[in-house]
């Protein structure tokens, strides 16, 4: 009798460990991975000679700027999705979308990063720092930003703040990205406007 | 029982018994015990009588620490007696102790014994009586049995400076001023304490102090007859011709005076000095050791003017002071129209030569030889500050003895020679020639300058200079060449900063989320809740 408890004991801990091994080679999901991207066709606008601009570092609030996309869950929480990330650093990856949509309303030539050495002496200098990158799976995502312009020798000339709201037809982490996207493009339409008015004015 | 009353009863009616009265012989026993307390009694009366001692009384200004009962009466700090009672005198001006002393008091009560209070003090000789701060005053006696004796006595008020039969040498100094010499001042020989003052007294008739003077016993056979006495209090600032002379004794005798003595340079000690003698006090050692007994005069002309000299200033014979100027004057030569300065001298031939040929010898012969081996005065240099002279005297043999023999009251002469100065004077005589000599030395270096060798040596240092000035931009090039390829370098140095910066970041991740999921180490990244 007592054999046959042995027996029966070691063959439930023979089975547990084996259930922990099994468990313990459970493969990980797949990521995905995902980027920002400039607005596709955006026509070449009214690019009236408003001389080179140079685009300073991008700010984004510590909470959003990480590898993971960080969604709000409720009204004061977010969560960070380990599967699905950013390509790369979001900040790099705003700046450069930021660039490209300038590029693209103002004329190749005309847009450079602050710290570039290959370029013209600035007429503007544009920073943007973000003070919201508020994500929401399957609704709107916001966008508030806050634009400092200043002259060629570093004067300040303006601030704006600018708030954008997007809601994309794609859902998940997709939705989001494509809805950031279309934010970072009003935002881009804002810097241009803002910089004309300048122009026009000074 | 009846029948033993029976017989009792028969008994009384045959023999009444009577009384007997016994008179009891010799004294009761119990007497003993007042007796012998009587005794007792008596004898410690008598104790008493014979332990008590006598009683006197001793006047104080003031009863100052005085308490009756409590003050004691101390002799070499042995107790003697106590402060029985401290009345008023009658006439209100001092107090009087009423003392009782220890048995056997009697014979030192004479009237030289003296008594005085002890308490704090701070005085010349130091600071003295602290213990009574603790222990309170008291009444301390010096006692002598010479004398007579005495009951009533005055108290001092100050504590004398040493028992009355001390066996010193006691002396007496005059000084025409009292100084900073007090009671208690020290008196130094060699700088060690060997006395003090024990007290000074104004004669009036004199006009002058008189110090009483206190040498210890064992040093009292240093003070001789001819011994001086001078002030060493203080400070002594002597502006002579030798420059500032600043002299100071003892730390004790700069703050409050100081007497020294000692005897005079080349002074045979004369006799000991006995109690009572009377010395003269000196302003300073060296006034004291100035005065000499037998001065002589000696007359020096001077052929330059005399500037510095004055009366008392110093004659110095190999750096001695062997004298001081007298007077100086002026003497006109009616023959020649030229003027001398007489300059006359007292010197102490007990400096300068040995006392037993100047008892033999007179002062003249002594000189007349002395000159004859060279012998001459001259004029000291003057002294830089003050401007002050001295005679020199020495011997000069090479030098010609010129006697102007214009002394008539007979004093004899010492002849002169020129003073060092002097000789200056003619060396700046000599002086247009060195400087003709300068003026060739310039000359020379002017030709120097302006030969053609020069011309040639200066081109040849500019040409070096060009070639300095190809160098230099050769290595402007060089400079150049660099800062091209810096940018390069920056942008490399950049880019491995940011790709650090990356890692750093994937690096935080990573520990984020393990720290968020541990078990993903085993189990690997969970899909749940994920987008």
């Amino acid at each position: 009798m007592i054999r046959t408890d042995l027996s029966a004991g070691a063959r439930r801990l023979a089975l547990a460990c084996a259930a922990l091994l099994v468990a313990a080679c459970g493969s990980t999901a797949p990521s995905r991975f995902y980027v920002l991207t400039p607005t596709a066709g955006s026509e070449l606008g009214a690019s009236s000679a408003l001389g080179a601009v140079a685009l300073a570092p991008v700010v984004l609030p510590r909470s959003v700027d990480r590898s993971q996309i960080v969604t709000r869950r409720a009204s004061n929480e977010v969560s960070l999705a380990e599967f699905a990330r950013w390509a790369e650093p979001l900040e790099e990856n705003v700046a450069r979308v930021i660039e490209q949509n300038l590029e693209a309303r103002l004329g190749e030539s005309s847009v450079f990063d602050s710290d570039s050495r290959w370029g013209p002496d600035a007429a503007f200098i544009v920073a943007v720092v973000v003070q919201e990158f508020d994500a929401v799976i399957d609704g709107a995502c916001t966008l508030v930003a806050r634009l400092h312009v200043s002259d060629g020798a570093g004067t300040w000339l303006a601030t704006r703040s600018v708030r954008a709201q997007n809601t994309s037809s794609e859902s998940g982490a997709a939705g989001v990205a494509q809805a950031m996207s279309a934010n970072l493009h009003e935002l881009s339409e804002r810097i241009v406007a803002t910089l004309q008015e300048l122009h026009a004015g000074g | 029982m009846t029948a033993d009353s029976t017989t009792s009863d028969s008994r009384d009616s045959a023999a009444a018994p009577t009384a007997v009265v016994r008179k009891r012989k010799g004294f009761q026993v119990v007497w003993v015990i007042p007796m012998v307390a009587a005794l007792v009694g008596g004898w410690l009366w008598y104790r008493a009588l014979q332990d008590k001692g006598p009683e006197i009384t001793i006047t104080f200004a003031t009863a100052d620490g005085l308490e009756a009962g409590k003050t004691k009466i101390k002799f070499k700090d042995l107790e003697i007696g106590e402060v029985s009672g401290v009345t008023l005198a009658d006439n209100m001006e001092h107090v009087i102790a009423s003392v009782e002393l220890v048995a056997g008091s009697e014979r030192y009560l004479t009237d030289q014994t003296r008594f005085w209070v002890v308490r704090p003090r701070i005085g010349a000789g130091g600071i003295s009586g602290l213990g009574t701060i603790v222990s309170g005053a008291y009444i301390a006696a010096d006692v002598s049995l010479d004398g007579t004796p005495a009951k009533a006595f005055t108290g001092l008020e100050e504590p004398p400076a040493r028992p009355a039969n001390a066996e010193g040498l006691r002396v007496k100094l005059r000084s025409p001023a009292l100084g900073s010499i007090n009671t208690g001042t020290s008196i130094t020989h060699l700088q060690i304490k060997m006395g003090d003052v024990e007290g000074y007294t104004y004669l009036r008739d004199e006009e002058l102090i008189e110090f009483d003077l206190y040498i210890e016993a064992e040093y009292a056979e240093l003070v001789r007859e001819n011994t001086r006495f001078w002030s060493a209090s203080g400070f002594d600032v002597t502006l002579g011709t030798d420059g500032f002379d600043i002299h100071a004794d003892s730390l004790e005798s700069i703050l409050m005076g100081g007497i020294a003595f000692g005897s005079a340079p080349n002074e045979t000690p004369g006799q000991r000095a006995s109690a009572g003698h009377v010395f003269t006090l000196y302003d300073s050692k060296s006034a004291a050791g100035e005065i000499s007994n037998n001065p002589r005069r000696t007359i020096a002309y001077f052929n330059e003017p005399i500037r510095g000299l004055a009366p008392g200033s110093p004659v110095d014979f190999q750096g001695i002071v062997i004298g001081k100027v007298l007077e100086v004057g002026v003497a006109a030569n009616r023959d020649t129209g030229t003027f001398m300065i007489p300059v006359v001298l007292e010197t102490y031939p007990d400096r300068l030569m040995t006392t037993d040929n100047a008892d033999t010898e007179e002062h003249g012969q002594i000189l007349a030889r002395l000159v004859e081996r060279g012998l001459r005065a001259q004029l000291g240099p003057a002294n830089l500050v003050t401007g002050a002279r001295s005679v020199l005297v020495d011997l000069h043999p090479d030098t010609p003895a010129t006697l102007m023999g214009h002394h008539d009251d007979g004093t004899p002469e010492i002849p002169t020679i020129p003073s060092t100065g002097e000789a200056l004077t003619k060396m700046l005589d000599e002086l247009p020639q060195i400087v003709s000599g300068l003026n060739d030395t310039v000359n020379t270096v002017s030709e120097l300058v302006s030969a053609p060798r020069t011309a040639q040596t200066l081109d040849s240092l500019n040409s070096a200079s060009a070639q300095l000035d190809q160098l230099l931009r050769g290595s402007d090039t060089a400079m150049n060449l660099l800062a091209t390829n810096l940018p390069a370098m920056q942008q490399q140095l950049s880019d491995t900063l940011h790709e650090l910066a990356l890692s750093m970041r994937s690096l935080a991740s990573l520990t984020d989320f393990l720290e968020r999921h541990p078990e993903a180490l085993l189990r690997g990244k969970s899909a749940s809740g994920d987008l």
